[in-house]
């Protein structure tokens, strides 16, 4: 019965916490939807879409580390999301944002302003939609980077 | 790596949704086209069939290396009997809103299940 209620609260929390992040999630895809948008009037009606992807060589920067989970038995594993800095001289190291004591989130140096950088030039996305793009279109990256 | 084998480097993050919001996430990186020019994204529009997107569901969720699918709600709702049959932990689904279609709480599949629990209890 107390292995029950504790399973109980315990979803009752994560719910709480769903719905926090959840809220946040919703804010900033709405300001990163809206810097798309005014990106888009900003380019003068170019497309910003998917004809500009790479299709050839694109590769995922951000990715999900799986862990065995701990306690309860429905939550069989924790997730943690580890980011790639899109161009910084130290780009092959991931870095690795998280909940939890164990880890130790870094701030965020190298932004996309350090275009040009010598092998990182090709890893920007922002790439894809030319060599100068406006400065709504960063604003939409770190929105949703973020 | 075999095909669908969780790469070292961890698992992808997969998305479906409307053209701005897949165009938002792949800025952030999160796209990705393997060697055998498999996505892990599926831009949805107007002419977008439904079986389309539904297949394409199935597939990520059958994806090693794919840990989390965001699907747009609107969208989500299109193929919503695949998203309640689908319990697996992994990948977990996320319903995310889009610019045409504020969230509805009472369509997230997750809350709908957390509200079916406490109903019962």
């Amino acid at each position: 019965m107390e292995a029950r209620e504790a399973a109980f609260i315990a979803m009752m929390d994560a719910a709480e916490m769903y719905t926090l992040k959840r809220q946040a999630l919703e804010a900033s895809l709405k300001k990163g939807i809206f810097n798309i948008s005014q990106a888009r009037y900003a380019m003068g009606g170019r497309a910003l879409g998917q004809t500009q992807y790479d299709m050839e060589s694109m590769l995922a920067s951000v990715h999900v580390l799986l862990e065995p989970g701990q306690g309860l038995e429905h939550a069989p594993v924790s997730m943690k999301l580890m980011m790639e800095e899109p161009c910084s001289a130290n780009s092959s190291r991931p870095q690795q944002l998280g909940s939890g004591p164990q880890t130790h989130p870094k701030a965020r140096e190298g932004s996309p302003e350090q275009e040009g950088e010598g092998p990182c030039q090709g890893k920007d996305p922002l790439r894809w939609f030319g060599v100068l793009v406006p400065p709504a279109l960063r604003a939409a990256q770190a929105e949703f980077r973020a | 790596m075999a095909a669908g084998a969780t790469p070292a480097d961890g698992a992808l993050i997969a998305v479906i949704a409307d053209e701005d919001t897949i165009t938002g996430f792949l800025l952030s990186g999160m796209g990705n086209i393997d060697m055998r020019k498999k996505h892990n994204f599926l831009v949805v529009d107007s002419k977008t069939p439904v079986k389309t997107v539904e297949s394409t569901f199935k597939e990520f969720t059958h994806r090693d290396d794919i840990a989390i699918i965001l699907i747009s709600q609107n969208v989500a709702g299109l193929i919503r009997s695949a998203i309640d049959h689908h319990t697996k932990a992994v990948p977990s689904v996320l319903e995310i809103p889009s610019k045409d279609h504020p969230y509805e709480p009472t369509q997230d599949s997750l809350l709908m299940r957390v509200k079916h629990i406490m109903g019962s209890v």
